[in-house]
Protein backbone atom coordinates (compact mmCIF):
# COMPACT_ATOMS: atom_id res chain seq x y z
CA UNK A 1 0.00 0.00 0.00
CA UNK A 2 2.59 2.48 1.10
CA UNK A 3 4.76 1.39 -1.79
CA UNK A 4 1.98 2.06 -4.22
CA UNK A 5 1.50 5.44 -2.75
CA UNK A 6 5.18 6.17 -3.01
CA UNK A 7 5.41 5.19 -6.65
CA UNK A 8 2.25 7.10 -7.36
CA UNK A 9 3.91 10.05 -5.73
CA UNK A 10 6.97 9.67 -7.91
CA UNK A 11 5.03 9.17 -11.10
CA UNK A 12 4.11 12.78 -11.89
CA UNK A 13 7.70 13.92 -12.13
CA UNK A 14 8.45 10.91 -14.28
CA UNK A 15 5.55 11.76 -16.54
CA UNK A 16 6.73 15.29 -16.81
CA UNK A 17 10.18 14.12 -17.75
CA UNK A 18 8.84 11.63 -20.24
CA UNK A 19 6.50 14.12 -21.80
CA UNK A 20 9.40 16.45 -22.08
CA UNK A 21 11.72 13.87 -23.53
CA UNK A 22 9.24 12.31 -25.95
CA UNK A 23 7.46 15.47 -26.83
CA UNK A 24 8.33 18.64 -28.55
CA UNK A 25 11.80 19.24 -27.22
CA UNK A 26 14.36 16.51 -27.28
CA UNK A 27 15.08 14.23 -30.14
CA UNK A 28 16.28 10.96 -28.67
CA UNK A 29 19.79 11.32 -29.91
CA UNK A 30 20.27 14.35 -27.75
CA UNK A 31 19.14 12.44 -24.72
CA UNK A 32 21.31 9.48 -25.56
CA UNK A 33 24.24 11.84 -25.93
CA UNK A 34 23.56 13.09 -22.48
CA UNK A 35 23.28 9.53 -21.23
CA UNK A 36 26.53 8.51 -22.83
CA UNK A 37 28.29 11.36 -21.15
CA UNK A 38 26.78 10.40 -17.84
CA UNK A 39 27.82 6.76 -18.04
CA UNK A 40 31.30 7.54 -19.28
CA UNK A 41 32.27 10.09 -16.75
CA UNK A 42 30.53 9.33 -13.47
CA UNK A 43 28.80 11.22 -10.83
CA UNK A 44 29.67 14.76 -11.66
CA UNK A 45 28.29 14.20 -15.12
CA UNK A 46 25.20 12.66 -13.69
CA UNK A 47 24.68 15.67 -11.53
CA UNK A 48 25.12 17.90 -14.52
CA UNK A 49 22.77 15.74 -16.45
CA UNK A 50 20.11 15.83 -13.79
CA UNK A 51 20.48 19.50 -13.38
CA UNK A 52 20.25 19.96 -17.07
CA UNK A 53 17.03 17.98 -17.21
CA UNK A 54 15.60 19.84 -14.28
CA UNK A 55 16.51 23.14 -15.79
CA UNK A 56 14.89 22.32 -19.08
CA UNK A 57 11.83 20.89 -17.41
CA UNK A 58 11.39 24.02 -15.39
CA UNK A 59 11.86 25.97 -18.58
CA UNK A 60 9.14 24.07 -20.38
CA UNK A 61 6.82 23.98 -17.40
CA UNK A 62 7.17 27.33 -15.79
CA UNK A 63 5.04 26.37 -12.82
CA UNK A 64 7.43 23.68 -11.66
CA UNK A 65 9.95 25.42 -9.42
CA UNK A 66 13.57 24.52 -10.09
CA UNK A 67 14.76 22.40 -7.19
CA UNK A 68 17.61 23.68 -5.18
CA UNK A 69 19.03 20.31 -4.14
CA UNK A 70 20.88 19.81 -7.40
CA UNK A 71 22.75 23.02 -6.93
CA UNK A 72 23.58 22.22 -3.36
CA UNK A 73 25.16 18.98 -4.37
CA UNK A 74 27.28 20.34 -7.15
CA UNK A 75 30.14 21.73 -5.08
CA UNK A 76 30.43 18.34 -3.42
CA UNK A 77 30.47 16.61 -6.76
CA UNK A 78 32.95 19.10 -8.09
CA UNK A 79 35.09 18.46 -5.08
CA UNK A 80 35.28 14.80 -5.84
CA UNK A 81 35.95 15.04 -9.53
CA UNK A 82 37.99 18.09 -10.25
CA UNK A 83 39.95 19.15 -13.29
CA UNK A 84 39.25 19.11 -16.91
CA UNK A 85 36.49 16.48 -17.25
CA UNK A 86 34.32 18.38 -14.84
CA UNK A 87 34.86 21.62 -16.67
CA UNK A 88 34.22 19.92 -19.99
CA UNK A 89 31.02 18.50 -18.63
CA UNK A 90 29.93 21.93 -17.45
CA UNK A 91 30.68 23.49 -20.80
CA UNK A 92 28.94 20.67 -22.61
CA UNK A 93 25.92 21.07 -20.41
CA UNK A 94 25.97 24.79 -21.05
CA UNK A 95 26.07 24.28 -24.81
CA UNK A 96 23.34 21.67 -24.76
CA UNK A 97 21.27 23.76 -22.42
CA UNK A 98 21.54 26.79 -24.65
CA UNK A 99 20.78 24.75 -27.73
CA UNK A 100 17.83 23.22 -25.96
CA UNK A 101 16.59 26.62 -24.94
CA UNK A 102 17.00 27.83 -28.48
CA UNK A 103 15.13 24.84 -29.87
CA UNK A 104 12.26 25.37 -27.48
CA UNK A 105 12.18 29.02 -28.28
CA UNK A 106 12.22 28.42 -31.98
CA UNK A 107 9.43 25.87 -31.75
CA UNK A 108 7.37 28.32 -29.76
CA UNK A 109 7.96 30.92 -32.42
CA UNK A 110 6.93 28.55 -35.15
CA UNK A 111 3.72 27.67 -33.43
CA UNK A 112 2.94 31.31 -32.94
CA UNK A 113 3.69 32.07 -36.58
CA UNK A 114 1.47 29.27 -37.75
CA UNK A 115 -1.41 30.60 -35.71
CA UNK A 116 -0.82 34.12 -36.91
CA UNK A 117 -0.62 32.92 -40.48
CA UNK A 118 -3.84 31.01 -40.20
CA UNK A 119 -5.70 33.95 -38.70
CA UNK A 120 -4.28 36.14 -41.40
CA UNK A 121 -5.50 33.88 -44.14
CA UNK A 122 -8.79 33.56 -42.42
CA UNK A 123 -9.39 37.27 -42.41
CA UNK A 124 -7.98 37.78 -45.86
CA UNK A 125 -9.41 35.19 -48.15
CA UNK A 126 -13.04 34.64 -47.59
CA UNK A 127 -13.16 31.68 -49.89
CA UNK A 128 -10.83 30.00 -47.46
CA UNK A 129 -12.97 30.66 -44.43
CA UNK A 130 -14.66 27.31 -44.51
CA UNK A 131 -11.54 25.27 -45.05
CA UNK A 132 -9.47 27.17 -42.55
CA UNK A 133 -12.20 27.31 -39.94
CA UNK A 134 -12.91 23.64 -40.27
CA UNK A 135 -9.30 22.75 -40.16
CA UNK A 136 -6.60 24.24 -38.07
CA UNK A 137 -8.04 27.45 -36.84
CA UNK A 138 -11.54 26.76 -35.78
CA UNK A 139 -13.50 24.64 -33.45
CA UNK A 140 -11.76 21.37 -32.97
CA UNK A 141 -14.76 19.69 -31.47
CA UNK A 142 -17.17 20.33 -34.34
CA UNK A 143 -14.50 19.11 -36.71
CA UNK A 144 -14.43 15.84 -34.85
CA UNK A 145 -18.19 15.61 -34.79
CA UNK A 146 -18.34 16.03 -38.55
CA UNK A 147 -15.38 13.84 -39.27
CA UNK A 148 -17.23 10.77 -40.50
CA UNK A 149 -19.93 12.17 -42.77
CA UNK A 150 -20.58 15.78 -42.10
CA UNK A 151 -24.20 16.68 -41.64
CA UNK A 152 -25.21 20.28 -41.30
CA UNK A 153 -28.49 20.90 -39.55
CA UNK A 154 -29.85 24.34 -40.08
CA UNK A 155 -33.02 25.85 -38.75
CA UNK A 156 -34.29 28.92 -40.61
CA UNK A 157 -36.73 30.89 -38.52
CA UNK A 158 -39.13 33.36 -40.15
CA UNK A 159 -41.81 35.52 -38.63
CA UNK A 160 -42.16 38.30 -41.16
CA UNK A 161 -44.30 38.34 -44.30
CA UNK A 162 -41.79 40.05 -46.58
CA UNK A 163 -42.25 38.20 -49.88
CA UNK A 164 -38.98 39.46 -51.33
CA UNK A 165 -37.14 38.13 -48.28
CA UNK A 166 -38.99 34.83 -48.74
CA UNK A 167 -37.92 34.58 -52.36
CA UNK A 168 -34.34 35.30 -51.38
CA UNK A 169 -34.56 32.74 -48.61
CA UNK A 170 -35.59 30.10 -51.16
CA UNK A 171 -32.62 31.20 -53.32
CA UNK A 172 -30.33 30.77 -50.38
CA UNK A 173 -31.67 27.33 -49.54
CA UNK A 174 -31.11 26.18 -53.11
CA UNK A 175 -27.67 27.64 -53.04
CA UNK A 176 -26.90 25.80 -49.82
CA UNK A 177 -28.06 22.49 -51.23
CA UNK A 178 -25.98 23.00 -54.36
CA UNK A 179 -22.96 23.72 -52.24
CA UNK A 180 -23.61 20.72 -50.00
CA UNK A 181 -23.86 18.50 -53.08
CA UNK A 182 -20.61 19.95 -54.45
CA UNK A 183 -18.80 19.23 -51.22
CA UNK A 184 -20.50 15.89 -50.69
CA UNK A 185 -21.96 16.47 -47.27
CA UNK A 186 -25.43 16.03 -45.85
CA UNK A 187 -27.63 19.02 -45.23
CA UNK A 188 -30.84 19.11 -43.21
CA UNK A 189 -32.72 22.35 -43.45
CA UNK A 190 -35.89 23.07 -41.55
CA UNK A 191 -37.85 26.23 -42.24
CA UNK A 192 -40.05 27.29 -39.36
CA UNK A 193 -42.62 30.02 -39.97
CA UNK A 194 -44.86 31.66 -37.46
CA UNK A 195 -46.86 34.87 -37.13
CA UNK A 196 -47.09 36.72 -40.44
CA UNK A 197 -44.50 34.48 -42.06
CA UNK A 198 -46.98 31.58 -42.20
CA UNK A 199 -48.04 33.22 -45.45
CA UNK A 200 -45.15 31.35 -47.03
CA UNK A 201 -46.95 28.06 -46.40
CA UNK A 202 -50.62 29.10 -46.37
CA UNK A 203 -52.61 27.35 -49.08
CA UNK A 204 -54.61 30.53 -49.76
CA UNK A 205 -51.78 33.07 -49.65
CA UNK A 206 -48.48 31.35 -50.45
CA UNK A 207 -46.47 33.61 -52.75
CA UNK A 208 -44.40 30.81 -54.29
CA UNK A 209 -46.33 27.54 -53.91
CA UNK A 210 -44.84 25.84 -56.97
CA UNK A 211 -41.35 26.67 -55.91
CA UNK A 212 -41.94 25.30 -52.44
CA UNK A 213 -43.40 22.14 -53.94
CA UNK A 214 -40.47 21.70 -56.31
CA UNK A 215 -37.88 22.28 -53.65
CA UNK A 216 -39.56 19.88 -51.23
CA UNK A 217 -39.42 17.30 -53.97
CA UNK A 218 -35.82 18.03 -55.01
CA UNK A 219 -34.45 18.06 -51.49
CA UNK A 220 -35.92 15.34 -49.28
CA UNK A 221 -33.97 16.65 -46.27
CA UNK A 222 -35.68 20.03 -46.54
CA UNK A 223 -38.70 20.52 -44.32
CA UNK A 224 -41.20 23.35 -44.33
CA UNK A 225 -42.93 23.66 -40.98
CA UNK A 226 -45.60 26.05 -39.78
CA UNK A 227 -46.62 27.02 -36.29
CA UNK A 228 -49.88 25.34 -35.31
CA UNK A 229 -50.64 28.01 -32.74
CA UNK A 230 -50.45 30.76 -35.33
CA UNK A 231 -52.71 28.79 -37.65
CA UNK A 232 -55.32 28.11 -34.98
CA UNK A 233 -55.28 31.80 -34.03
CA UNK A 234 -55.85 32.71 -37.71
CA UNK A 235 -58.63 30.14 -37.90
CA UNK A 236 -60.32 31.68 -34.87
CA UNK A 237 -60.03 35.16 -36.35
CA UNK A 238 -61.37 34.10 -39.72
CA UNK A 239 -63.97 31.69 -38.42
CA UNK A 240 -62.75 28.97 -40.79
CA UNK A 241 -59.81 26.60 -40.88
CA UNK A 242 -56.64 27.85 -42.57
CA UNK A 243 -54.96 25.20 -44.68
CA UNK A 244 -51.28 24.87 -45.39
CA UNK A 245 -49.52 23.63 -48.51
CA UNK A 246 -49.38 19.85 -48.90
CA UNK A 247 -45.57 19.92 -48.60
CA UNK A 248 -45.74 21.74 -45.28
CA UNK A 249 -45.93 20.20 -41.82
CA UNK A 250 -47.26 21.54 -38.56
CA UNK A 251 -45.23 22.03 -35.43
CA UNK A 252 -46.92 22.75 -32.12
CA UNK A 253 -45.17 26.10 -31.67
CA UNK A 254 -42.74 27.88 -33.96
CA UNK A 255 -40.73 29.41 -31.16
CA UNK A 256 -40.62 26.18 -29.17
CA UNK A 257 -39.45 24.33 -32.26
CA UNK A 258 -36.68 26.87 -32.82
CA UNK A 259 -35.56 26.49 -29.21
CA UNK A 260 -35.75 22.70 -29.39
CA UNK A 261 -33.62 22.50 -32.49
CA UNK A 262 -31.01 24.80 -31.05
CA UNK A 263 -30.87 22.64 -27.95
CA UNK A 264 -30.30 19.68 -30.26
CA UNK A 265 -27.31 21.43 -31.77
CA UNK A 266 -28.87 22.78 -34.94
CA UNK A 267 -27.49 25.95 -36.39
CA UNK A 268 -30.03 28.72 -35.94
CA UNK A 269 -30.61 31.57 -38.34
CA UNK A 270 -33.32 34.14 -37.92
CA UNK A 271 -34.31 35.31 -41.35
CA UNK B 1 38.10 24.01 -3.48
CA UNK B 2 40.34 24.63 -6.44
CA UNK B 3 39.84 26.50 -9.61
CA UNK B 4 38.12 23.79 -11.67
CA UNK B 5 35.40 23.59 -9.08
CA UNK B 6 34.75 27.27 -9.43
CA UNK B 7 34.82 26.96 -13.17
CA UNK B 8 32.24 24.21 -12.97
CA UNK B 9 30.09 26.32 -10.73
CA UNK B 10 30.53 29.22 -13.14
CA UNK B 11 29.56 27.06 -16.07
CA UNK B 12 26.47 25.87 -14.26
CA UNK B 13 25.58 29.40 -13.41
CA UNK B 14 25.94 30.39 -17.05
CA UNK B 15 23.71 27.47 -17.96
CA UNK B 16 21.13 28.68 -15.50
CA UNK B 17 21.25 32.12 -17.05
CA UNK B 18 21.00 30.70 -20.57
CA UNK B 19 18.09 28.57 -19.50
CA UNK B 20 16.39 31.54 -17.89
CA UNK B 21 16.84 33.69 -20.96
CA UNK B 22 15.55 30.92 -23.16
CA UNK B 23 12.56 30.49 -20.92
CA UNK B 24 11.83 34.18 -21.18
CA UNK B 25 12.16 34.08 -24.96
CA UNK B 26 9.95 31.03 -25.05
CA UNK B 27 7.28 32.83 -23.11
CA UNK B 28 7.60 35.94 -25.23
CA UNK B 29 7.51 34.22 -28.60
CA UNK B 30 5.18 31.35 -27.84
CA UNK B 31 2.27 33.32 -26.52
CA UNK B 32 1.55 36.66 -28.10
CA UNK B 33 -0.41 35.95 -31.30
CA UNK B 34 -3.47 34.38 -29.70
CA UNK B 35 -4.25 34.06 -26.04
CA UNK B 36 -6.94 31.47 -25.55
CA UNK B 37 -9.89 31.39 -27.88
CA UNK B 38 -10.49 34.42 -30.05
CA UNK B 39 -13.83 36.15 -29.79
CA UNK B 40 -15.73 35.01 -32.87
CA UNK B 41 -19.02 36.73 -33.51
CA UNK B 42 -21.19 37.21 -36.55
CA UNK B 43 -23.87 39.90 -36.64
CA UNK B 44 -26.69 39.14 -39.04
CA UNK B 45 -28.50 42.02 -40.71
CA UNK B 46 -31.22 41.38 -43.26
CA UNK B 47 -33.71 44.16 -42.78
CA UNK B 48 -33.74 47.74 -44.00
CA UNK B 49 -34.17 49.64 -40.76
CA UNK B 50 -31.84 52.63 -40.29
CA UNK B 51 -32.33 52.75 -36.53
CA UNK B 52 -31.68 49.07 -36.19
CA UNK B 53 -28.57 49.37 -38.31
CA UNK B 54 -27.09 52.14 -36.23
CA UNK B 55 -28.01 50.40 -32.97
CA UNK B 56 -26.54 47.16 -34.20
CA UNK B 57 -23.25 48.82 -35.06
CA UNK B 58 -23.18 50.55 -31.68
CA UNK B 59 -23.77 47.25 -29.91
CA UNK B 60 -20.96 45.84 -31.95
CA UNK B 61 -18.63 48.58 -30.77
CA UNK B 62 -19.69 47.93 -27.18
CA UNK B 63 -19.06 44.28 -27.77
CA UNK B 64 -15.50 45.06 -28.85
CA UNK B 65 -14.95 47.49 -25.98
CA UNK B 66 -16.12 44.86 -23.53
CA UNK B 67 -13.76 42.17 -24.77
CA UNK B 68 -10.55 41.30 -22.96
CA UNK B 69 -7.76 43.52 -24.18
CA UNK B 70 -5.48 40.68 -25.18
CA UNK B 71 -8.26 38.63 -26.73
CA UNK B 72 -8.12 38.25 -30.49
CA UNK B 73 -11.28 39.44 -32.21
CA UNK B 74 -12.86 37.93 -35.30
CA UNK B 75 -16.05 39.82 -35.85
CA UNK B 76 -18.15 39.87 -38.98
CA UNK B 77 -21.24 41.68 -40.05
CA UNK B 78 -23.16 39.69 -42.61
CA UNK B 79 -25.71 41.55 -44.68
CA UNK B 80 -28.17 40.01 -47.07
CA UNK B 81 -31.61 40.76 -48.39
CA UNK B 82 -32.74 44.23 -47.42
CA UNK B 83 -29.89 44.38 -44.93
CA UNK B 84 -27.51 45.49 -47.66
CA UNK B 85 -29.23 48.87 -47.62
CA UNK B 86 -26.92 49.53 -44.70
CA UNK B 87 -23.97 49.79 -47.06
CA UNK B 88 -26.03 51.57 -49.70
CA UNK B 89 -26.97 54.28 -47.23
CA UNK B 90 -23.42 54.47 -45.91
CA UNK B 91 -22.49 56.07 -49.23
CA UNK B 92 -24.70 59.08 -48.56
CA UNK B 93 -24.98 59.12 -44.77
CA UNK B 94 -21.71 60.41 -43.25
CA UNK B 95 -22.56 59.28 -39.70
CA UNK B 96 -23.26 55.76 -40.80
CA UNK B 97 -20.22 55.76 -43.03
CA UNK B 98 -17.84 56.84 -40.27
CA UNK B 99 -19.33 54.24 -37.92
CA UNK B 100 -18.72 51.55 -40.51
CA UNK B 101 -15.21 52.81 -41.19
CA UNK B 102 -14.36 52.93 -37.50
CA UNK B 103 -15.40 49.30 -37.12
CA UNK B 104 -13.46 48.31 -40.19
CA UNK B 105 -10.36 49.86 -38.69
CA UNK B 106 -10.86 47.45 -35.79
CA UNK B 107 -10.80 44.53 -38.22
CA UNK B 108 -14.55 44.03 -38.33
CA UNK B 109 -15.43 42.50 -41.69
CA UNK B 110 -18.57 43.57 -43.56
CA UNK B 111 -19.74 40.70 -45.74
CA UNK B 112 -22.37 40.93 -48.45
CA UNK B 113 -24.47 38.15 -49.95
CA UNK B 114 -23.75 37.61 -53.64
CA UNK B 115 -27.21 36.14 -54.25
CA UNK B 116 -28.74 39.35 -52.96
CA UNK B 117 -26.61 41.52 -55.21
CA UNK B 118 -27.62 39.39 -58.19
CA UNK B 119 -31.33 39.24 -57.39
CA UNK B 120 -31.48 43.00 -56.80
CA UNK B 121 -29.33 43.92 -59.76
CA UNK B 122 -26.74 45.67 -57.62
CA UNK B 123 -23.02 45.92 -58.16
CA UNK B 124 -20.29 46.20 -55.56
CA UNK B 125 -19.88 49.84 -56.52
CA UNK B 126 -23.42 50.59 -55.33
CA UNK B 127 -22.30 49.83 -51.80
CA UNK B 128 -19.85 51.57 -49.53
CA UNK B 129 -16.37 50.13 -50.08
CA UNK B 130 -17.14 46.51 -50.79
CA UNK B 131 -14.31 44.51 -52.27
CA UNK B 132 -14.40 41.18 -54.03
CA UNK B 133 -13.38 39.34 -50.91
CA UNK B 134 -16.33 40.86 -49.02
CA UNK B 135 -18.88 39.17 -51.26
CA UNK B 136 -19.97 35.69 -50.25
CA UNK B 137 -22.00 33.41 -52.48
CA UNK B 138 -24.92 32.91 -50.14
CA UNK B 139 -25.50 34.81 -46.95
CA UNK B 140 -27.36 32.00 -45.23
CA UNK B 141 -24.75 29.44 -46.21
CA UNK B 142 -22.08 31.75 -44.87
CA UNK B 143 -23.93 32.10 -41.57
CA UNK B 144 -24.06 28.33 -41.36
CA UNK B 145 -20.39 28.02 -42.09
CA UNK B 146 -19.39 30.64 -39.56
CA UNK B 147 -21.52 29.17 -36.81
CA UNK B 148 -20.11 25.75 -37.49
CA UNK B 149 -16.66 27.29 -37.17
CA UNK B 150 -17.49 28.50 -33.69
CA UNK B 151 -18.87 31.97 -34.35
CA UNK B 152 -21.57 33.17 -32.02
CA UNK B 153 -24.66 34.25 -33.93
CA UNK B 154 -26.27 37.56 -33.08
CA UNK B 155 -29.36 38.88 -34.78
CA UNK B 156 -29.76 42.51 -33.70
Amino acid sequence: MSNDRLSAKDRPSEEILNAFVDGEFAPEDRLSTLKTIASNEDLSREVCDMHQLKELVSMAYEDVPARQTGRGRQPAAGGRLLRFPAVAAGVLALVIGSLGGYELTRDGGLVGDAIAQISGEESDALALVAAVDDGAEGAVVPQKAFAATRTDQVLLHLNDADTLAMAELLDDIESMYREAADQGHELNVQVVVHNNAVDLLRADRAPYPERVANMAQDYPALRFTACAQTLSRLAREKGRPVDILPEAELVDSGVAEAARRQAEGWIYIKV
Amino acid sequence: MQRPGWLLAGALLLMLVAGGVSALLFTALGKPPVVGEPLRVVYHINTDAPDLHLNALRSLQNHIDGAEIEQALQIKVLMHGSGIHLLQRARSDPDLRSTVNALKRQDVRFLVCGNTLASRGLARGDLHEVEDRDVVRSGIAELTRLQRAGYTYIKP
